[in-house]
């Protein structure tokens, strides 16, 4: 009998953190003694890639039970800093500071979307999806052989979403490794790729598990450590959630008065983002909230963590413990974006261009569309002051005003410490907790795509009585073929990462959310009826996506995008919203069809009878 | 074969019983989601805008902190009442 990994993770999860502090030091030591960057740039990335390396060894297992469910061994704290590491990905710790910056309050769809959708998985699902005995999606919503459609259905809907929040979050990769730990892009990719893999295939979604719990603590240090220092720096207060509002929106609101009282602004120029966003109506603002709670609460790969639990007890625990834990981070990050703001008015606005290479030289270091591309000024990247006069078409006596200025969303967490002037070091490890929380969704993605084909497909499909051991290497073959084919991929899907994230929630949001629903919760809707609702909702999402981005003619941005709006109520339905216009659709065409097939039939409460009557033994 | 060995009977009675802890059940959930769906949409209204607490708008505040918290405060409550509901169920086992 092989020993639980995830009983005893305590003492292998303090080891990973006493060893990720320990670099930091060392990291220290070696910058004073002036040691070349890049040996310190092994050394953080040595904490990533030992973290993963070590997570697969503690898993390894060659039972089946283990690798799909591991053994089932899961205390609720793991599974809680699991789902928490695997929500905390891309969009949320890395693009979200940077959407509050830009964007305004339109950022909070994403962040209440987080909040309600880990509080709607905890409520509806975690429960029931642990009650299943079922190792897949597919098989956890259609039980048994029958339905064999509808499990196919699943599985297309699991793979398309999955591969495209895959393909989304491997892109910002290579940005960060070139960027900031100086590594080629495509040698980055095949690490992460290669260590990934070999977590995986050694213990499944128990390696994939150790491997999550190792990234939560490091993910929290990174952002908070340098967030609470800079913080405490400028207020005194090292809790950044209650002392951003007097301590840096204070002053860029008298900042912004400055500005429009001297005539560098308009007020167009200006958002006050915890007070305005920009692009949302109240129409599109809560249904995109609601797709994106709607595409938490029903993630394939935050869900199967809920299949680690003993029982249901625990399951819903550990949402409850996620949530909090994910809230640690959450609630800090539109203090990083005022902070940033705050770094970025005071250090930038008013200088003439002349005094740039002098008094703001990180701008240029920063302002880089091969590395680090965080600013852009009058629309383009600089390398030099000539450059800027350059671009604003002015001479070298021109202020930089607020309109002149572009922040990338995308740069502003990994680029917080280096702006606020803290050492290089401070950069390096927020960086690698960029990696991490990159890292930590990409195992989970790729694992729960290739448990569906294998469960869905090849197990339902081709062969039902298919021996574990057989399935174990199936399950591994089809791991190794999806890392193989994951370039291959990113060579298909180019259009926007954000649209890939958009398009991934509303889907998700459109038909697996509503599946979930129906069969834990309105048990009478029969399989038929769902998968006629199912295919509506999907065709009206992806048509709604299709029209809006790509047009007729399938080119983005070419003008014919067709943008569907709803008189009175909205001039254009946004990307995430169509998840919701197809979930109404999936519910009303399921309903519609339960009716039709229903008409006729005895009463249900007599139909129940008999079939439980039938199921007593004699 | 042990005459203590359980086996499973069914009743009218217990039937009942399971509906009605599932209706229960449902009942709770339901006005738990409720409450989470507002404690999102409540701070868009107006009056949340005019007031500052901590230097913040307290409908920025309430979004982003007390809101959530909020949530959890809602989420621990429906899981001790979803636990004793689901005690009393005779279908599940696995409580």
């Amino acid at each position: 009998m092989q020993d639980t990994p995830l009983k005893s993770y305590a003492s292998k999860s303090s080891i990973h953190f006493i060893f990720f502090l320990a670099c930091i030091v060392f990291g220290f030591l070696l910058t004073q003694v002036g040691i070349p960057d890049i040996f310190i740039n092994f050394l953080m990335l040595a904490v990533l890639i030992g973290g993963y390396i070590f997570a697969g060894i503690l898993g390894r297992t060659m039972q089946l039970d283990a690798f799909q469910t591991a053994g089932r061994s899961a205390t609720p704290t793991v599974a809680a800093q699991a789902i928490a590491s695997g929500i905390l990905s891309y969009s949320v710790f890395i693009l979200l500071a940077g959407e509050f910056y830009n964007t305004g309050t339109d950022a909070l769809v994403i962040f209440s979307g987080i909040v309600l959708g880990i509080a709607f998985m905890t409520l509806l699902f975690a429960a029931p999806f642990n009650r299943s005995r079922a190792v897949s999606l597919g098989d956890t919503l259609t039980p048994g052989s029958t339905s064999m459609l509808v499990k196919l259905m699943v599985m297309l809907m699991v793979v398309i979403t999955g591969v495209l929040l895959l393909v989304f979050q491997l892109s910002m990769i290579g940005k960060i490794a070139s960027g900031y730990f100086g590594i080629a892009e495509n040698i980055a990719l095949s690490v992460t790729l290669f260590t990934i893999g070999f977590c995986l295939l050694m213990g499944g979604l128990q390696s994939l598990s150790i491997a999550r719990i190792f990234a939560y603590p490091v993910l929290v240090v990174a952002l908070l450590g340098p967030l609470c220092w800079v913080s405490y720096q400028l207020t005194g207060n090292p809790v950044p959630q209650l002392s951003m509002g007097n301590g840096a929106l204070a002053q860029i609101e008298e900042i912004n008065r400055e500005m429009l009282e001297e005539g560098f602004a308009t007020q167009n120029d200006i958002l006050e983002f915890t007070r305005e966003g920009t692009a949302l109506d109240g129409f599109n603002y809560l249904t995109s909230l609601l797709a994106v709670a709607f595409g938490i609460a029903a993630m394939p790969h935050l869900l199967q963590h809920h299949k680690t639990l003993p029982n249901p007890r625990a399951a819903r625990k550990a949402g409850f413990w996620s949530l909090g834990l994910v809230l640690v981070v959450l609630t800090a990050i539109p203090a990083l974006a005022a902070y940033m703001k705050l770094d970025i008015y005071t250090s930038l606005l008013g200088l003439q261009v002349s005094d740039l290479e002098d008094q703001a030289p990180w701008l240029f270091a920063l302002s880089n569309q091969e590395g680090i591309g965080l600013i852009t000024l009058c629309g383009a990247y600089v390398a030099s002051g000539a450059d800027v006069i350059t671009a604003c078409g002015a001479g070298g006596e021109y202020f930089i005003s607020l309109r002149d200025i572009k922040i990338h969303s995308e740069f502003v967490v990994p680029t917080f410490a280096a702006l606020n002037e803290l050492p290089a070091l401070v950069t390096l490890v927020v960086a690698t907790g960029c990696l991490f929380a990159l890292w930590s969704t990409i195992d989970g993605l790729v694992y729960v795509i290739s448990n569906t084909i294998v469960q869905d497909g090849f197990k339902s499909v081709l062969r039902r009585k298919s021996p574990s051991s057989f399935t174990l290497f199936v399950t591994r073959l089809a791991i190794i073929a999806l890392l193989l084919a994951t370039p291959y991929l990113m060579g298909i899907f180019t259009f926007d990462m954000k649209l890939a994230f958009e398009a991934a929630i509303a889907l998700i949001a459109a038909c697996l959310f509503p599946f979930l629903l129906l069969r834990f919760w309105y048990k009478s809707v029969p399989n038929s009826a769902i998968l006629f609702g199912m295919i509506t909702g999907f065709i009206i999402t992806s048509t709604l996506l299709w029209l809006g981005n790509f047009g007729v003619d399938m080119l983005a941005g070419s003008g014919d995008e067709i943008r569907i709006s709803i008189p009175a109520i909205t001039d254009a339905i946004s990307n995430l919203s169509s998840g919701i216009v197809g979930c109404l659709a999936m519910l009303m065409v399921s309903f519609l069809v339960h009716r039709i097939i229903l008409r006729g039939n005895t009463s249900k409460i007599d139909k129940t009878i008999t079939d439980m009557k039938s199921d007593v033994p004699a | 074969m042990s005459n203590n060995l359980k086996i499973p009977t069914f009743s009218r009675k217990n039937f009942l019983n399971t509906r009605f802890l599932r209706t229960q059940r449902r009942f709770s959930i339901t006005l738990c989601v409720a409450f989470v769906l507002l404690v999102v949409i409540l701070p868009l209204t107006p009056a949340f805008d005019s007031m500052d607490v901590l230097g913040l708008p307290l409908s920025f505040l309430f979004k982003t902190i007390i809101g959530p918290l909020f949530i959890l405060l809602i989420l621990k409550y429906a899981l001790k009442l979803s636990e004793r509901i689901d005690l009393k169920d005779p279908e599940l086992e696995n409580e």
